[in-house]
C-alpha cells in the first residue's frame, strides 16, 4: 500500500509544531512521547500500521478551529479520527501528519424528544445515542456492528448502516444537522433540527466523504419511536439459491422487513461452536428475518413470510413467540465476526453490494475463488439490502497468506462490480479498496470528485492517501479546456 | 424568445456544453417546465429540453430499484411502479395546478432537481433519501456519473444527493437511479377538530410517536381545509388535523385502533375511508389548499419552535391562510403580495439558522426585493460558491436559477 511519501520539511518541523499546539492546548492534549503514540498506529484494519507526527486531543470546536488553521498554515496533513474503528483504514496515521482525536468530544447537548431528535458531540458512540432515549421509548435507527464502540461522528464519515437499513436508512438517511471544521479553520453549521435546510444538500455529501472533508463536531440525528413489536424468522435451506430466492420472493411481495440477513454454512457452523445459537445444523443457508410494527400487522406479515419459506423449499422455520427468542435468532448472527476466531486464526472481513438477484451467481463464484486462492471464505450477507460480508480467513503467521487473503478480496469486489454492484456498502474506501477505484469509475468520475474535495480542502491536507488512487493538485484539477470558436454548434433538433 | 434545443444522447450534450462554454452562451435545463414557477426565472440565451432523453432503462421490482432518462415524464414512472404495485415512498407532489397545469405534468428530473417531497416526508425521507445513482454533464461539459444501482453504497463521494435540490446548477443529469417501495395496498384517514392551533402541534408530536407509526399528519386551518377538493374536509368550516395510516386491511385496521385509544372520544370527528384519503392527501401534498394565494412561504423548521410561531403569527385576527404538513415540521403559509416582504424578512431574522424559509411561489419583483431562499452565512456562501465552481467554473449552466442575476 503505497501512502504519500513523508514530507521531509514537515518531519523537520515536529518541534515548532508541538511548540505552537501546546500554546493553546493543555499538555496532555498533545501527545509526542513514541509510546504513547502506537496507540493510534492503527484503526480496525490492522494489517496497516503507521505511527502519526503528532496526536492532539481537543476538547471544544474552537480548538479544532484552531488545530486545523495552524496545520493549513504549516502545511501539515491531518487525519482525523473517531473510535478507530474503520475496517478500511479510514482513520491509517500518516508519518508526517497530525491524528486529530475526537474522544474527548463526549457530551450529548441535547435530548429533544418534542422534536424526536438528538444533538451530540461527534465522539459519543452509536448506542450512546439510543441508551440516551431508549427510556422514554425511542432509538436512533442505524446499528452498525460495532455500535458500542464506534463514534457518531466516524458514522457520518462512513455513512454507516447496520442490520435495518432495508427500512431505516443508513447514517445519511437519519442525520439532520452538522457542525463541521473545514481545514482552513472554518465552522460550518449544517442543517439543524428541521428538514429540507438550504442550499447544496452539504449533509448528503459529508455523508460518507471518510473525514476527507471536514472535521465533524456535532452531530443532530432524528430518533425514532421504538416499534410496538417485533417478531424474527428463522429459516434454513439446503442451498444458498433458495435463501436468496426467497429474500426475492419476500421483497416481490411487498413486504420490506426490518431486517434480512443471510450466513451460509460456514458461518453457521461458527457460530454454533461459538455461542450454541441453536442454529438448525444441516442447512446449507440461514435466513433471520425481521419484521417490526403494530402488533396485528406483525403476525399477519410473519405468516406470509412463512408461507413463502415453504414455498421456497425452507428445510426449518422457526418464530420468536416471545422477544427473548427473537434476541437468541439474532445471537449467532451478531456472533459471526467473533466466531470466526475460533475457525481460523485471522479472518479478514470484506464489505461489498451488489443487485440482490446476483447472490446465488456471487456465491457460486466466490466458492471458485476460495478453491482458487486455497483459502476459506464464510459469508454474511445484509440480504435486504444487497450487502455482502465476505469473511476470509487466514493465518498471518503462514508467509503470503496475507497477500492471498488480499488478492482474494480484490478478486470478491471486482466480482461485486461486474455484477451491477459497487465496492463498499459501508466500510468505506479508506485506503483498503482505494487502488479499487478505477474498477468502478472513470478518471473523469474521480477528477470531479477530486474537485469536490478541492471545494473544502484547497491544499489536499485532510485525510489524504484515502479513497483516491492519484492524487491531483486542485489547480490542474480546475483547469478548463475551451474551444474558442472552433466548435460548430451540435446538429441538434431546434424549436 | 431563447432558443430550444432537444438532445437526445449524452454525447450531443457533452457538445453542447463544449460550444456553450467556447461561444459563452448560457443554458438553461428543463424538463416539462412544470418547476418554471419556482425559484428564479433563468436568464439562459438556450433552453435544453431533456425531453428528448426519456424512458426507464431498467426495472426490476424485486429490486427497488429504477433507473430512468432523466425526461421521463412522471406519468410513465408511475404508471410501471403502478403496475408492480410500487411507488416513490417520498410522494412527490405535482405542482403544476398551481401554475395551470396538468396535475400529473413533470419529468424525473424535474422531481429530483427540485427535491420535492410530499406528506410522508417525515417518516419515508425527501426525495433526496432515494436518489441512488446518477449520470449527468457538467458545466465542463464532461461526463460523469456517481452512485450505483444498489440501496446501501459508500463508494466515493455521495454526488447523487448533492445534485437532489440543486435545480440543474451543477450538472444536466441524464439518467437517474432511485429507491421504489411497495405502496401500501390502503389508507384511512382521523379527522380530529382542534380549535386552538397551537395544540395542534402538540397533539401530532404524540400522535407521530404512536404505535401506528401514521405515514400523514397535517394540520388545516379553517381557511386551507375549505379550499381543499375533499368534500368532508371543506365542508366543515373549521380547524382539523389529519392522521393517516397506511398498510394492508388487517394493518389499516389495528393501526385505526391504536390511534383512537390515545384519543378521547371528542377529539375524533370522522374517519375517512381509503378513497376519501387518497383524495384528501392529494390536496394536501399539492398545497392546493392555497392555490389563489399569489406569494406562498414554505418553513421548514422543529415543529415546537412551529407552535410558538403560530400562537404568535397566525393566532386571532390573522387572515393568513396556512397549514402544517410533515406532523408540523412543515408549515405551508399563504400572503397577500403587498406584505410579502415584511413578512419573509420577519420571519428569517426571527427564526435565523433554526429554520429554513423559502419564498415558493411570488412574482418575479417579490421574488427579487427578498430572496427565494434565506441568505446563507458567510462561510457556507463561499463553500457554495466554490461547488458550483467546481461543476460549472463558467456558470452556463441554469444561469439565474437559484441567485438572480
Amino acid at each position: 500500500m503505497l501512502m504519500p511519501a513523508p514530507d521531509p520539511r514537515v518531519l523537520a518541523r515536529r518541534g515548532e509544531l508541538t511548540r505552537r499546539l501546546r500554546a493553546f492546548l493543555a499538555p496532555e492534549q498533545v501527545v509526542e512521547d513514541q509510546t504513547a503514540l502506537r496507540a493510534y498506529e492503527t484503526d480496525g484494519l490492522t494489517a496497516y500500521r503507521q505511527r502519526p507526527l503528532l496526536v492532539v486531543l481537543p476538547e471544544t470546536t474552537a480548538q479544532v478551529s484552531s488545530i486545523l488553521a495552524l496545520c493549513t498554515e504549516l502545511g501539515v496533513k491531518v487525519v482525523p479520527r473517531g473510535a478507530g474503528t474503520s475496517l478500511s483504514g479510514g482513520a491509517l496515521p500518516l508519518a508526517d501528519g497530525i491524528v486529530l482525536g475526537l474522544g474527548k468530544f463526549n457530551r450529548i447537548l441535547d435530548v429533544d424528544f418534542d422534536n424526536h431528535c438528538v444533538t451530540v458531540q461527534s465522539g459519543v458512540t452509536n448506542l450512546a445515542i439510543t441508551e440516551a432515549v431508549r427510556e422514554r421509548g425511542f432509538y436512533y435507527a442505524p446499528d452498525p456492528s460495532s455500535q458500542i464502540a464506534c463514534t457518531i461522528g466516524g458514522n457520518v464519515a462512513e455513512n454507516a448502516g447496520g442490520v435495518h437499513c432495508l427500512k431505516y436508512g443508513m447514517t445519511s438517511n437519519n442525520l439532520l444537522g452538522l457542525e463541521v471544521v473545514l481545514m482552513d479553520g472554518s465552522v460550518l453549521r449544517v442543517g439543524g433540527k428541521y428538514m429540507d435546510p438550504e442550499g447544496y444538500d452539504l449533509l448528503g455529501v459529508l455523508a460518507g466523504s471518510e473525514g476527507l472533508l471536514g472535521v465533524v463536531t456535532e452531530v443532530t440525528v432524528r430518533i425514532l419511536p421504538q416499534p410496538q413489536s417485533a417478531r424474527a424468522l428463522l429459516m434454513g435451506f439446503s442451498s444458498n439459491e433458495d435463501a436468496g430466492n426467497c429474500v426475492a420472493q419476500i421483497i416481490g411481495a411487498g413486504i420490506i422487513p426490518a431486517g434480512i440477513e443471510m450466513m451460509d454454512q460456514l458461518a453457521i457452523q461458527a457460530a454454533e461452536a461459538y455461542c450454541r445459537a441453536g442454529y438448525p445444523a444441516d442447512c446449507h443457508a440461514l435466513l433471520i428475518v425481521e419484521l417490526d410494527g403494530p402488533r396485528a400487522e406483525v403476525d399477519e406479515l410473519s405468516e406470509s413470510v412463512r408461507e413463502l419459506g415453504m414455498r421456497c423449499n425452507a428445510t426449518s422455520i422457526r418464530v420468536s413467540a416471545t422477544d427473548e427468542e427473537r434476541l437468541r435468532i439474532w445471537a449467532g448472527r451478531k456472533a459471526a465476526f467473533p466466531a470466526m476466531g475460533a475457525l481460523s486464526p485471522d479472518y479478514y472481513c470484506m464489505d461489498g453490494t451488489i443487485p440482490r438477484g446476483k447472490l446465488a451467481e456471487v456465491f457460486t463464484r466466490m466458492s471458485e475463488l476460495s478453491r482458487q486462492y486455497g483459502l476459506r471464505v464464510a459469508n454474511v450477507f445484509h440480504a435486504g439490502d444487497g450487502n455482502l460480508h465476505p469473511l476470509i480467513l487466514f493465518d498471518s503467521n503462514r508467509p503470503g497468506d496475507l497477500e492471498k487473503a488480499e488478492a482474494f478480496g480484490a478478486d470478491i469486489l471486482r466480482l461485486c462490480v461486474q455484477v451491477g454492484g459497487v465496492l463498499s456498502g459501508e466500510h468505506g474506501i479508506g485506503v483498503e479498496k482505494r487502488d479499487l477505484m478505477p474498477e468502478f469509475f472513470s478518471s473523469t468520475d474521480l477528477e470531479q470528485q477530486q474537485r469536490v474535495k478541492c471545494a473544502f480542502d484547497p491544499g489536499g491536507l485532510l485525510n489524504p492517501g484515502k479513497v483516491f488512487p492519484t492524487l491531483h493538485r486542485c489547480a490542474e484539477l480546475g483547469r478548463l479546456h475551451v474551444h474558442h470558436g472552433q466548435l460548430p454548434f451540435p446538429h441538434l433538433p431546434r424549436f | 424568445m431563447t432558443e430550444i434545443v432537444k438532445p437526445d444522447s449524452e454525447e450531443q450534450l457533452v457538445d453542447l456544453v463544449h460550444w456553450a462554454l467556447a461561444e459563452k452562451k448560457r443554458l438553461a435545463i428543463e424538463g416539462q417546465a412544470s418547476n418554471r414557477g419556482f425559484a428564479y426565472e433563468s436568464s439562459a440565451e438556450v433552453t435544453v429540453s431533456m425531453l428528448g432523453l426519456h424512458g426507464i432503462i431498467d426495472y426490476q421490482p424485486e429490486e427497488l430499484v429504477m433507473t430512468a432518462r432523466a425526461g421521463t415524464s412522471r406519468a410513465v414512472i408511475d404508471a410501471a411502479l403502478a403496475e408492480h404495485r410500487q411507488h416513490l415512498a417520498f410522494e412527490p407532489p405535482a405542482f403544476g395546478p398551481l401554475d395551470g397545469r396538468d396535475a400529473r405534468s413533470g419529468s424525473i428530473g424535474g422531481v429530483f432537481m427540485a427535491n420535492l417531497s410530499g406528506p410522508r416526508r417525515f417518516t419515508a425521507g425527501a426525495a433526496r433519501d432515494h436518489l441512488l445513482g446518477v449520470r449527468g454533464v457538467s458545466g465542463r461539459g464532461e461526463a460523469w456519473k456517481s452512485g450505483g444501482r444498489v440501496i446501501k453504497n459508500v463508494t466515493g463521494y455521495d454526488l447523487s444527493k448533492l445534485m437532489a435540490g440543486s435545480w440543474g446548477t451543477l450538472s444536466a443529469l441524464t439518467e437517474l437511479t432511485f429507491k421504489v417501495l411497495p405502496a401500501p395496498p390502503l389508507s384511512a384517514s382521523l379527522l380530529l377538530p382542534v380549535a386552538k392551533p397551537r395544540s395542534a402541534f402538540a397533539l401530532m408530536s404524540r400522535l407521530a410517536r404512536n404505535a401506528s407509526q401514521p405515514s400523514g399528519l397535517a394540520f388545516l386551518s379553517a381557511p386551507v381545509a375549505a379550499k381543499l377538493e375533499a368534500p368532508v374536509v371543506a365542508s366543515r368550516g373549521e380547524n382539523v388535523c389529519v392522521a393517516r395510516v397506511e398498510g394492508t386491511a388487517t394493518a389499516v385496521r389495528e393501526r385505526v385502533a391504536d390511534l383512537r385509544r390515545v384519543l378521547r372520544a371528542s377529539q375524533l370527528l370522522k374517519i375517512l375511508d381509503d378513497d376519501e384519503s387518497r383524495q384528501l392527501w392529494s390536496g394536501i401534498r399539492d398545497i392546493r389548499g392555497l392555490g389563489a394565494c399569489p406569494v406562498i412561504i414554505r418553513i421548514t423548521l422543529p415543529p415546537f419552535r412551529a407552535r410558538e410561531l403560530v400562537a404568535e403569527w397566525l393566532g386571532p385576527g390573522s387572515s393568513n391562510p396556512w397549514f402544517a404538513d410533515a406532523a408540523g415540521g412543515c408549515l405551508w403559509m399563504g400572503v397577500e403580495d403587498s406584505a410579502a416582504v415584511a413578512v419573509v424578512g420577519r420571519l428569517r431574522r426571527q427564526l435565523a439558522g433554526t429554520a429554513n424559509v423559502v419564498v415558493f411561489r411570488a412574482p418575479d419583483r417579490v421574488k427579487r426585493a427578498i430572496g427565494v431562499f434565506p441568505v446563507q452565512p458567510a462561510p457556507l456562501a463561499s463553500l457554495t460558491r466554490r461547488i458550483k465552481q467546481s461543476f460549472d467554473p463558467e456558470h452556463i449552466l441554469n444561469a439565474g436559477r437559484l441567485a438572480p442575476l
